[in-house]
C-alpha cells in the first residue's frame, strides 16, 4: 500500500490552485511582461489553453488506464524499458520543478524579507515543513490546501481592490499594437504554469470515486485564468511597459498601495499568504516526487524516501540557478522547452500511441 | 537472455531497495479515513511502545485483581450471623466508621439479623425508619410461617432498591458505595438495600462558561445528580446511559450517555473500547480519563470538549455525540469534539442569532489575537521596522527608545510575568485575590514603564493578549493556545514574520492532521462541508439549521420538519 488516503473532487481543485497561482503570481508576471509588454493581460488566456489541453491528456489517459499516474502507465504504454526511461525522466523533471520552484520561494523571501539570512536556513526550513506535509500524505494536503487557499483569495482579492486607486487605465491601450504575436510569446511562458495542470494525473487514483473530477479541475482552471488574469492586470495598470523590470511584480503592486497614510506596506499581508500556498506547492511536489519515485522502482512504501528527495529539491533548487535572473532566463528558454516537453507533448504522445493501442487490441480480438 | 537477466536485476535490486527503506520505516496499521463518507473510525495508532505499555497495565490489573482476590475472592455468604459480620468488619480493617447493628427479628425471637452501613455514606434516616425500623417491630404483626428472608425482601424492607446475593464481593462493593447489608441469621444470603446519601454540594451556578441568558444550573460532584439534570431535559426513551467502573482501587463509576438512533454507533463502541483498555489505581477527574482516551496524547489542543453546564451537554447529545459522565467531578466529557466548537458558548444558541453570529467573529479575532499579536510585534520590531506605517513607527522607536532589552526579551519577561499573576490569582484565597491585581497592575505595568524595562506599548500588547486569551470560553482550549505563544514569539526572534508563518504552517499541518474519534478535527473547514458552515463562523436563525451537522455522521439527520429538500 503506498498510500490510503483519498481526497475529494473540491480539495483535488485547491491543491491544482496552488499548485499554479502560488508561484504564477510571483515571478512569472515579469517574466511575460518582458515578451508580452502591453499585453500582459492576455497573455494568461493563451496559457489557459494549454492548460486545458494538458488537463485533457491527463483525462484521456486516465480513461484509458483508470485509477494509474504516469509513471505506472507509461510502462503499459510503452512497454517494460522505454516505459521505465520515459518514468525516469519525469522523476528528474519533478524534481528540477521542485527545485526551481523552491529557489524562486527563497529568492522571494530573501530578496523581499530576509536579505541577511543564508539562503540555506529560508530552503531547509520550508523543505523541511513541507517534507513533513508530503510524510502525511495526501489527504493532509488536500486539507491544508482546502484550509489555506480561501485565506489566499480572500486576502488577494482585498490587495487587487485596494489597488485600484493606482491604476492607470491607459497603460492598457492601445490593445495588441504589435498584433497578436507578443501575448502569444508570453502565453507560451504562462503555459509553462498552466501546463502543471497535467500533475493532475498523479491526484486521480486517490480522488474518492463518483466525484465529479472534470468539473472540479475545470474550476480549477477557471479560478487559475481569473486570478492571473486580474494579477497581470492590476501589474499592467500600475506599472505599464515598465512591469518587467520588477522581478516580483506583484509583491510591488502591493507596495503601492496607502490608504489614509496608514494601510500601507501591506505588503506583509501578500507575503504571508504566499508563503502558505507556496508552500501547498512545494508540499505537493516533494510528495508525488517521492510517490513517483516509489512507484518507478515498486517499493512498498513511499514514506521513508521523502526526507532524501527533500534533500535533492534543495539541492537542485541551489544547482538550478546561482542567481535569480540566471533562472529567469532559464525559464525563458531551454525551460520552457523543457517543462512544454514533459508536461504536454510526451503525455500527448503517450495518448496517441495508448489510443492505437487499445484500438489495436480490439481489433486483434 | 539479455532481456531476463536485466529484469532479474532490475527485480532483485528492487527488493533490495525494498527491504532496505523497510528497515526504517515503522509499518502502521492505517486505516482509510475518506473525508466526505467515512465509515472507519480511525482507531489509536498503537505503535510498538503503546504495546508495552498495555501489557504493563494489564500485569497491573492481574495483580491488583489478584489482591482482590486473595482477600475476598469466591467467598460466599456464610449461614451464622457472626461469621459474616467477624468477615466484612476483618476485611474492612475494623474500620472506624462501619457501623453493625445487631438485633432480633420479633416474629422469631431465635433468628438474630444485623444491619452494617457505614457512617456518612448511606442515609441514617433511610436505615433507622425503613430498614431497621419494619424489620424490628413490623414482623410481629405477621405471624406467618413464610420464609423470613423473602418476606424480608418482598414487603419489609422498604426501600426501592433491594438485592440478594450471596457473593460476598458484591455485598462489600455495595457497602463501600453507601448501601446498607441486610443479613439474617440462618441464611447464606445477604440483601443490599439503596440508602445511598451522603452530603453534597447542591445544584449550583458553574464557574466556567458563565452565561447572561440561559439556565443557571450545573453539574455537581454526584454522578445521579448530573444524569437527572441531563434526563430533565432530554426526556427521550432512547436516550442510552451505560454504566461502566474504572479504577481498580477507586471503583469510580461512569456513565456513558448517547441518544441511540441519532449518535452514530461506531463512536459509542470505540469510547466503550477505549474506556475498557483503561487500567488505573484511581480516577479522580474526568481529566484522567480524557488523556486515556484521546486521538493524540501529544497534541497541545484539546481533543475532547468538557463543561460543566447540562445544557450544553444536552445540546451535544443532540447534535449526535457521546457524553461521559464521571462521578466525583462535574466536568463532563464531549466527544468527539471539532476545534471550532471550542470557541462557541452555549449562549450563541440562546441569544439572538446576529449577537451570537458577531460574538463568535469576536472570539475567533481575540484567538488570533492571543496566539499571534506578541510574536508579530517582535517581528515587526525587530525585523519588518519598514514595513510599519510611518507615523506608528516613530511612536513605537520613542517608547522603545529608553529600553535596555531587546523586544524578545522585553515580551517574555511580560508575558511570564502576566502568567505568573494569572497563576497567582487563580491559586489564592478569595479575599486576598484583589490585592494580586493591584501589585500586578502597579509593579508590572506603571513601574516597569516609568523605569524604562519596557515599553509602554509592549505593556498594550501584552495586557491585549492576556484580556483576548480570556474571551475564549474554553479554559482548555485557551490555555493551550497561550503555549503556544511562547514558540511563537521565539520564532519571531529568530525568523521574523517568515518564521511566525512556518510555525503557523506547522500548526496548521499538525491541526489538519488530527482526528477526535474519526471526525476531522478541522471540520467542517478542512474537510469542507457547505451545509455544517451554517454553524460555524456564524450561527444561522434556527430555522435554517434544519439538519445536525455532518460532520458527526448522525444517524438521523433531520432535526426540523421539512428539512428534506433544504441543504
Amino acid at each position: 500500500m503506498q498510500e490510503t488516503g483519498r481526497i475529494t473532487g473540491q480539495q483535488m481543485a485547491f491543491i491544482l490552485y496552488c499548485v499554479v497561482s502560488s508561484t504564477g503570481t510571483l515571478i512569472l508576471p515579469s517574466l511575460t511582461g518582458a515578451l508580452a509588454k502591453r499585453d500582459l493581460w492576455i497573455s494568461p488566456i493563451w496559457g489557459a489553453l494549454v492548460g486545458l489541453i494538458a488537463l485533457l491528456l491527463a483525462f484521456g489517459l486516465n480513461r484509458l488506464y483508470p485509477g494509474e499516474n504516469i509513471i505506472q502507465q507509461a510502462p503499459r504504454i510503452l512497454g517494460f524499458y522505454l516505459g521505465k526511461f520515459i518514468g525516469f525522466f519525469y522523476l528528474i523533471s519533478l524534481i528540477i520543478l521542485a527545485g526551481s520552484n523552491t529557489y524562486q520561494y527563497t529568492e522571494f523571501i530573501k530578496t523581499v524579507f530576509l536579505p541577511r539570512t543564508p539562503e540555506m536556513v529560508i530552503m531547509g526550513s520550508i523543505i523541511f515543513v513541507c517534507g513533513l506535509a508530503a510524510r502525511g500524505g495526501v489527504e493532509l494536503l488536500g486539507r491544508s490546501a482546502q484550509f489555506v487557499t480561501p485565506i489566499f483569495i480572500l486576502i488577494f482579492t482585498i490587495l487587487i481592490i485596494l489597488s485600484i486607486q493606482a491604476w492607470d487605465a491607459n497603460n492598457f491601450f492601445p490593445v495588441m499594437e504589435h498584433g497578436v504575436l507578443p501575448s502569444v510569446r508570453g502565453g507560451i511562458t504562462q503555459s509553462l504554469w498552466f501546463s502543471e495542470l497535467f500533475l493532475i494525473s498523479f491526484l486521480f487514483p486517490f480522488i474518492i470515486k463518483g466525484e465529479k473530477k472534470m468539473r472540479w479541475s475545470l474550476l480549477s482552471l477557471f479560478g487559475v485564468l481569473l486570478t492571473l488574469l486580474l494579477v497581470n492586470m492590476s501589474i499592467l495598470a500600475v506599472f505599464g511597459i515598465e512591469s518587467h523590470i520588477y522581478i516580483f511584480a506583484f509583491f510591488k503592486v502591493t507596495r503601492y498601495i496607502s490608504y489614509a497614510n496608514f494601510f500601507e506596506h501591506l505588503d506583509a499581508f501578500s507575503l504571508a499568504t504566499w508563503i502558505l500556498v507556496i508552500y501547498v506547492k512545494i508540499a505537493f511536489l516533494i510528495y508525488i516526487t517521492s510517490l513517483a519515485t516509489a512507484q518507478w522502482l515498486h517499493l512498498s512504501n513511499y514514506r521513508p524516501i521523502v526526507w532524501p528527495i527533500c534533500l535533492l529539491a534543495g539541492g537542485f533548487g541551489m544547482w538550478t540557478a546561482p542567481t535569480i535572473f540566471k533562472l529567469m532566463t532559464y525559464l525563458r528558454s531551454t525551460g520552457s522547452c523543457q517543462f512544454i516537453v514533459f508536461l504536454v507533448i510526451i503525455p500527448a504522445l503517450l495518448l496517441l500511441i495508448a489510443f492505437f493501442r487499445k484500438r489495436m487490441e480490439v481489433r486483434a480480438r | 537472455m539479455i532481456k531476463t537477466v536485466s529484469h532479474g536485476l532490475f527485480f532483485m535490486a528492487r527488493k533490495a531497495i525494498n527491504r532496505f527503506f523497510s528497515m526504517f520505516s515503522r509499518v502502521k496499521e492505517k486505516v482509510i479515513g475518506v473525508d466526505k463518507r467515512i465509515v472507519v473510525i480511525s482507531m489509536r495508532k498503537r505503535s510498538f511502545r503503546d504495546r508495552r505499555k498495555r501489557l504493563k497495565q494489564e500485569r497491573i490489573r492481574e495483580q491488583a485483581e489478584k489482591k482482590l482476590e486473595q482477600r475476598v475472592g469466591e467467598v460466599s455468604v456464610a449461614e451464622e450471623l457472626e461469621v459474616n459480620i467477624n468477615y466484612i468488619t476483618k476485611t474492612l480493617g475494623d474500620s472506624g466508621d462501619l457501623i453493625t447493628r445487631c438485633f432480633t427479628v420479633q416474629a422469631t425471637p431465635d433468628r438474630k439479623a444485623a444491619v452494617m452501613y457505614i457512617d456518612g455514606m448511606a442515609d441514617v434516616r433511610i436505615v433507622d425508619q425503613f430498614v431497621l425500623s419494619p424489620a424490628m417491630t413490623g414482623i410481629e404483626i405477621l405471624r406467618t410461617k413464610g420464609n423470613l428472608m423473602e418476606l424480608l425482601q418482598e414487603s419489609f424492607i422498604q426501600s426501592g432498591e433491594v438485592k440478594v446475593t450471596s457473593k460476598m464481593k458484591q455485598l462489600i462493593e455495595a457497602l463501600l458505595y453507601g448501601d446498607t447489608l441486610f443479613f439474617l441469621d440462618g441464611e447464606n444470603k445477604g440483601i443490599i438495600v439503596g440508602t445511598k446519601g451522603w452530603d453534597q454540594r447542591g445544584v449550583d451556578e458553574p464557574k466556567t462558561a458563565a452565561v447572561i441568558r440561559g439556565p443557571r444550573e450545573g453539574f455537581t460532584e454526584n454522578l445521579r445528580t448530573n444524569s437527572a439534570l441531563i434526563r430533565r431535559r432530554l426526556q427521550d426513551p432512547d436516550l442510552r446511559l451505560k454504566s461502566l467502573t474504572v479504577g481498580e482501587r477507586t471503583k469510580t463509576h461512569l456513565s456513558l450517555l448517547y441518544i441511540e438512533g441519532v449518535t452514530d454507533q461506531a463512536v459509542v463502541q470505540e469510547m466503550e473500547k477505549r474506556i475498557d483498555q483503561i487500567s488505573i489505581d484511581g480516577v479522580l477527574e474526568s481529566g484522567y480519563i480524557e488523556e486515556m482516551i484521546q486521538d493524540n496524547m501529544w497534541s497541545p489542543f484539546p481533543l475532547i470538549q468538557n463543561t460543566e453546564r447540562p445544557d450544553a451537554v444536552v445540546a451535544h447529545l443532540l447534535e449526535g455525540k457521546v457524553a461521559l459522565l464521571v462521578d466525583g467531578t462535574p466536568h463532563v466529557l464531549i466527544a468527539p469534539a471539532v476545534f471550532a466548537q471550542f470557541y462557541y458558548s452555549p449562549e450563541d444558541y440562546y441569544e439572538r442569532y446576529l449577537v451570537s453570529s458577531f460574538l463568535r467573529f469576536l472570539r475567533l479575532g481575540s484567538l488570533v489575537i492571543a496566539l499571534l499579536l506578541p510574536a508579530l510585534y517582535i517581528a515587526f520590531v525587530s525585523f519588518h521596522s519598514e514595513m510599519i506605517p510611518v507615523k506608528m513607527a516613530i511612536a513605537m522607536a520613542a517608547g522603545r527608545a529608553g529600553v535596555p532589552f531587546p523586544s524578545i526579551v522585553e515580551g517574555l519577561v511580560m508575558e511570564i510575568s502576566v502568567e505568573v499573576l494569572r497563576e497567582a490569582s487563580t491559586r489564592l484565597p478569595g479575599p486576598i485575590g484583589p490585592t494580586i491585581g493591584i501589585v500586578g497592575a502597579l509593579v508590572i505595568g506603571e513601574a516597569a514603564v516609568s523605569a524604562q524595562l519596557v515599553s509602554p506599548l509592549m505593556v498594550i500588547v501584552v495586557g491585549l493578549t492576556t484580556i483576548s486569551s480570556y474571551a475564549n470560553p474554553n479554559y482548555n482550549a485557551a490555555i493551550s493556545l497561550r503555549l503556544l505563544r511562547f514558540p511563537l514569539m521565539i520564532a519571531a526572534a529568530t525568523l521574523g514574520l517568515y518564521g511566525v508563518m512556518l510555525l503557523l504552517l506547522l500548526i496548521i499541518l499538525h491541526l489538519v492532521k488530527l482526528r477526535s474519534f474519526g471526525v476531522p478535527y478541522m471540520a467542517p473547514i478542512a474537510p469542507l462541508r457547505w451545509s455544517d458552515l451554517k454553524d460555524s463562523l456564524v450561527r444561522v436563525p434556527w430555522p435554517f439549521m434544519k439538519k445536525r451537522p455532518k460532520i458527526f455522521r448522525p444517524q438521523d439527520e433531520k432535526r426540523q420538519q421539512g428539512g428534506d429538500d433544504s441543504i
